[in-house]
């Protein structure tokens, strides 16, 4: 996840409040919803994971806006001043296959210094990964306005054409084609494989500003002398174009810019940011019994205003809403000074949500948001009053017992990853692979490309770490194997199974004969039969699996000196495995 | 204690020991160990427990040693590469050319050079120039090649790394020829490696000295060391002293077969949820996208399902979906948010996603599958197991931990008994502050994490996560408007470490037979 790094100073700044480092750092900032990685005293920065639910708290100036809401200094919607920029861009019918959702916006009058501007950057980059997806979904271009010159068309290119090479960022005085900059330029070569058989670009009068998904023009690069923005999303859906669009000037707005539409004709005409306001009904009765706490509609209209939300109490049969100071130039479908829609028969908060915010899918986010405002910390934790009735699941009952046995038994438990190659599963263990492992697409470490089938090797891996130690070593594991299976809905089952082995001068097959016996006959397993096995991992003539009426329920025997050599072991292992759901069976459980 | 009771209360090792400091003055212990005809171990107990009571004192003295590099290693065995020219020459009756004599004598030619040199200076060799090619012919004696000290030396040395005087020692020589003689080897590469060893040596202190006075009359004496069944059965234990014992000498370890520590905590967690009327259940390892993501309202294309790295199977790599309905409604629910009052995330579900398996990364997996077979509410759940993420190796990560997860589906439930449950959850697992702060998760509303205060950092630790259970979640899956559906869970091996006080999650997995032995079983329960 995202880390966004918060600079105290700024902060303070933004908020127009005293507020110490440490109650940022240790209460205000995690109370808010996030976790704090890294806090610097010295050096005043702060640095946070907010959720993937908050994009908008990804830059310092949104972290802002929620506080003031959080400290109760500024509640509701802010005020963002919005006008027309009167400049005018043109979509053509070429990109519409390509990639074609394009939004616009002015943003006028920011100040940015070198801080600010990599705070921008790192924003932009947060955004991309968790609404763009990587820049496939949204991507942002951000320009200084003043070297652009208008109006401006979005079309799709023959990526080869020279009449729309032109200098990408970073590389001043080497013009390129668009194919050039995807073979050549660092973002090409990471974004390319996002740009399809024609290039999609950007163009003033004077040629391309930019190259969406992948990278702007020098000409329009943005410094620390830029005053006036131009930024333009592209992408595949509206919904994560217009949301990065509105997240961007929204934030840039907190810190007194002016947001400006632009007028897209073409293709489709739209006016962008459209700055559409979300309008929910929170049912009171529905607060109260989702946060356990006895609330007015009075106090919940409190809270979501704290959440920044513009919120009305409107009591059961009410027919006309308050006077709200909702700002006119945010866009509301429906006229919101009307009645409900609906006529409530009983009481709500009707909410209207800024279009920062993108994760309000239902009432009950606005009711978590009620809650954040509440502080989690003022919540008084009660029982539940459910009565329901404890019941162990009987296998791990079952495993238990077989573990305290084999402790009796002076056997050392030991605990291994499921995880593992078919190296270790069949090559060292003299066996061919039998088409039954399950296997990782997307494996990252050799040693780590498929389930177990079974956990002896597990166990002479643990001893062929321990050699150092002294004999003799008494080991057992039960865990979990897992195997494909055609009759299970996921396609394979796992199962648990008990392996025991037996090491050091002198041991063989008669004592791990003797533990296994020891073993069934604390489980009351009354009668068995042990039979000759042919088993490669073992030595032949020293292996016998025990059969329970006539059913197999495991097998034991002194372990193949080729399979102590894999595992660089010296002295003999007498080893076991057994099925545990049948020594279940078995012992009558 | 006068110095006589002192050794009575020795044990007859611990004499035998201070006898031979008397004897040599010092020794280290491996000395001791081979003059007295015991293992090391003991040994460096006694000396422990010797110096613990103030009869010896060991200081540190470095030395150097020798040991085989890798050639020297070879040469050891095979010998030296002009003793084998020198060889092969005898063998030809005294005479070879250059090529043929490194050839017999199995010697690399980039060795030629240096070979011929060694040859020249141990007098072994002449080179003789005939048509153009070189010759070499043997010169010295035969029994020279056989006597080569230098060899000898490397011979001693294949024993294991020692100082020139124990080198001097295993080949019973004079010490000045063994170094001029390593000095030799030394102008070789990779033949001889030099390296400082620190090394004990004990020596006795007056008390020593005192005790060890009387060590022989102690040993001789006639009483009972081992009660013995004959001492019983003819009663000669009457007639007889018993050897006193110094109880506080330290003894050998002795360990219990054990649970592994990881599976005590799993023991215990069980417990506490057993204790607080939760049912027990399991779900499987392999599970398909649909329960691990998108019945979770994880959609396929969001930040969230990448915020858990997951390991995708090529074998199997298809599940079935349930029944239709509730894939139905998953699947609107997804696109836009159905008939429960939800937005949705506004995309088109692809089904061939959710078939996909994987290895499950979360128990919530367990509990949704749960919820879709419950019959209820109201209902408690709570499952533990294994779950994977596509992490690489390190002290905070492995491919695959446990989890537990616990679920409450009532009507009457809210956010306080949400964070009620958790308190007295925490407090049962022996953590007695808990705070609350907002988190995010895909499939709960009002998430939490909870924190504890870990007494032995003084810090406030971050202990799983916790929410409600999203009516997108639940209302697929056929529960009405009324249920809510409070859960939590939080990762094993994390309070395992906490409690076992481990720094290092990969000892709870590729573990050391020591520390499993040695560390207390009564923590998991603490």
């Amino acid at each position: 996840m995202p880390v966004v790094t918060i600079r105290h100073d700024k902060l303070v700044e933004l908020l127009d409040e005293d507020v110490s480092f440490d109650e940022l750092a240790h209460e205000l900032i995690p109370m808010l919803g996030s976790d704090v990685e890294r806090i610097d005293e010295r050096e005043g920065v702060i640095e946070t994971e907010f959720f993937p639910n908050r994009p908008d708290l990804y830059s310092v100036e949104g972290v802002a806006r929620a506080l003031k809401g959080f400290m109760g200094l500024e509640t509701g919607l802010p005020e963002y001043p919005v006008g027309d920029s009167g400049i005018r861009a043109r979509v053509e019918e070429s990109v519409l296959d390509e990639r074609p959702c394009l939004a616009l916006a002015v943003v006028r009058g920011v100040e940015l210094d070198e801080w600010d501007l990599e705070h921008l950057m790192e924003f932009q980059e947060h955004l991309h990964w968790v609404i763009g997806r990587d820049r496939r979904k949204a991507a942002i271009g951000i320009h200084d306005l003043d070297a652009v010159e208008p109006p401006l068309r979005y079309l799709a290119v023959d990526p080869d054409d020279e009449d729309w090479a032109f200098e990408p960022l970073d590389h001043p005085g080497e013009e390129m084609t668009p194919a050039e900059v995807l073979k050549r330029h660092e973002k090409g070569r990471e974004y390319g494989h996002l740009v399809g058989e024609r290039a999609p670009i950007l163009a003033d009068e004077e040629g391309p500003i930019s190259l969406p998904p992948v990278i702007n023009s020098e000409r329009t690069r943005v410094t620390e002398d830029t005053t006036d923005l131009l930024i333009d999303v592209t992408g595949t859906g509206w919904r994560p174009v217009l949301d990065a669009l509105h997240v961007i000037v929204c934030n840039l707005a907190e810190r007194g810019a002016k947001i400006e539409r632009v007028e897209i004709v073409g293709a489709y005409e739209r006016i962008t940011p459209t700055m559409e306001i979300d309008v929910w009904d929170v049912p009171v009765r529905e607060a109260r019994r989702l946060l356990g706490v006895e609330l007015s509609g009075e106090e919940l209209e409190e809270l979501l205003s704290r959440a920044r939300h513009e919120a009305v109490f409107v009591p059961e049969g009410e027919r006309e809403l308050r006077e709200l100071p909702l700002p006119d130039h945010f866009h509301v479908e429906a006229d919101w000074r009307e009645l409900p829609p609906v006529l409530h028969d009983e009481d709500v908060v009707r909410v209207f949500v800024g279009p920062w915010r993108t994760n309000i899918l239902h009432e009950w986010d606005l009711i978590e948001d009620a809650g954040i405002m509440y502080n989690y910390s003022k919540f008084e934790p009660r029982p539940p009053r459910v009565y329901t009735e404890s019941r162990a699941d009987e296998e791990r009952e079952f495993i238990g017992l077989v573990r305290d046995i084999l402790a009796r038994l002076k056997f050392v438990e030991v605990n291994s990853l499921t995880l593992t190659s078919p190296e270790m599963n069949y090559r060292k263990m003299r066996l061919e692979p039998d088409g039954r492992a399950v296997k990782i697409a997307n494996p990252i470490q050799r040693e780590y490309t498929m389930v177990r089938t079974w956990v002896l090797p597990s166990l002479l891996r643990f001893l062929s770490d321990n050699k150092h130690r002294p004999y003799p070593q008494r080991v057992f594991e039960v865990g979990e194997v897992a195997e494909l299976d055609e009759e299970a809905e996921t396609g394979a089952s796992d199962r648990w199974k008990l392996a025991l082995a037996v090491a050091g001068p002198g041991t063989g097959f008669s004592e791990i004969k003797s533990v296994v016996e020891a073993l069934l006959r604390e489980l009351d397993v009354r009668e068995w039969e042990v039979k000759e096995l042919d088993h490669p991992s073992f030595i032949n003539g020293r292996c016998a699996e025990v059969l329970v009426n006539g059913l197999k329920i495991g097998f034991f025997g002194e372990i193949h000196p080729e399979v102590l050599e894999e595992f660089d072991l010296e002295v003999p292992v007498a080893a076991g495995e057994f099925e545990i759901s049948a020594l279940r069976r078995a012992a009558g459980w | 204690m006068e110095p006589r009771e002192l050794a009575e209360r020795l044990g007859e090792r611990d004499l035998k020991i201070l006898l031979a400091l008397r004897e040599r003055g010092r020794a280290t212990p491996e000395e001791l160990a081979r003059e007295l005809g015991y293992d090391e171990g003991p040994v460096m107990r006694s000396l422990y427990w010797l110096e613990e009571r103030g009869l010896i004192e060991s200081e540190e003295s470095r030395e150097r040693v020798y040991e085989l590099g890798e050639e020297g290693e070879e040469y050891a065995e095979k010998g030296l590469p002009e003793l084998r020219v020198a060889r092969a020459l005898v063998e030809a009756g005294g005479e070879l050319g250059l090529e043929e004599a490194l050839e017999r004598a199995g010697v690399p030619k980039r060795l030629a050079g240096p070979t011929l040199g060694w040859l020249r200076r141990k007098g072994l060799a002449e080179i003789k120039r005939e048509d153009g090619e070189t010759r070499l012919v043997f010169v010295g004696e035969e029994e020279a090649i056989e006597e080569d000290l230098d060899q000898r030396v490397l011979e001693a040395l294949s024993e294991g790394p020692a100082s020139v005087e124990e080198v001097a020692s295993r080949l019973d020589e004079d010490v000045e020829k063994v170094r001029e003689a390593l000095e030799r080897l030394s102008e070789r590469e990779n033949v001889v490696e030099e390296r400082e060893v620190r090394r004990r040596v004990v020596r006795l202190t007056d008390r020593g000295e005192e005790v060890a006075e009387c060590a022989e009359e102690v040993l001789e004496r006639d009483w009972i060391t081992e009660l013995k069944p004959e001492h019983l059965r003819e009663g000669t234990w009457r007639e007889k002293e018993f050897k006193p014992y110094d109880v506080r000498a330290p003894t050998k370890p002795s360990y219990p077969g054990k649970r592994h520590p990881l599976r005590e905590v799993i023991e215990e967690i069980r417990r506490v949820f057993l204790e607080m009327g939760f049912k027990e259940v399991s779900g499987p390892l392999v599970e398909s996208s649909f329960w691990n993501f998108d019945a979770l309202f994880q959609p396929q294309d969001h930040a969230a399902r990448e915020m858990q790295d997951t390991f995708y199977l090529e074998e199997p790599s298809e599940a079935e979906l349930p029944d239709e309905k509730v894939v139905e409604r998953v699947k609107s629910v997804h696109e836009d948010g159905g008939d429960v009052g939800s937005r949705g995330w506004g995309y088109e579900w692809d089904e061939g996603i959710a078939r996909k398996t994987v290895l499950r990364t979360h128990t919530t997996a367990v509990s949704v599958r749960k919820l879709y077979e419950a019959e209820g509410p109201p209902l408690k759940l709570f499952s533990i197991g294994r779950v994977y993420r596509r992490e690489t190796v390190d002290y905070k990560h492995l491919p695959e931990f446990h989890q537990c997860e616990g679920i409450v589906l009532a009507e009457d439930v809210s956010f306080r008994e949400l964070l009620g449950i958790l308190e007295e959850f925490y407090k049962r697992m022996g953590f007695e502050e808990v705070r609350f702060r907002p988190a995010y998760f895909p499939y709960t509303v009002l998430s939490v994490e909870p924190e504890v205060y870990f007494e032995e950092k003084g810090e406030w630790v971050e202990l799983g996560g916790a929410g409600i259970f999203r009516q997108e979640v639940l209302r697929p899956l056929g529960f009405d408007e009324d249920v809510v559906c409070l859960a939590w869970g939080l990762g094993v091996e994390r309070l395992a470490m906490m409690k076992l006080g481990i720094d290092d999650i990969r000892e709870l997995y590729m573990g050391d037979l020591k520390t499993l032995l040695e560390l207390p079983s009564a923590r998991a329960r603490r």
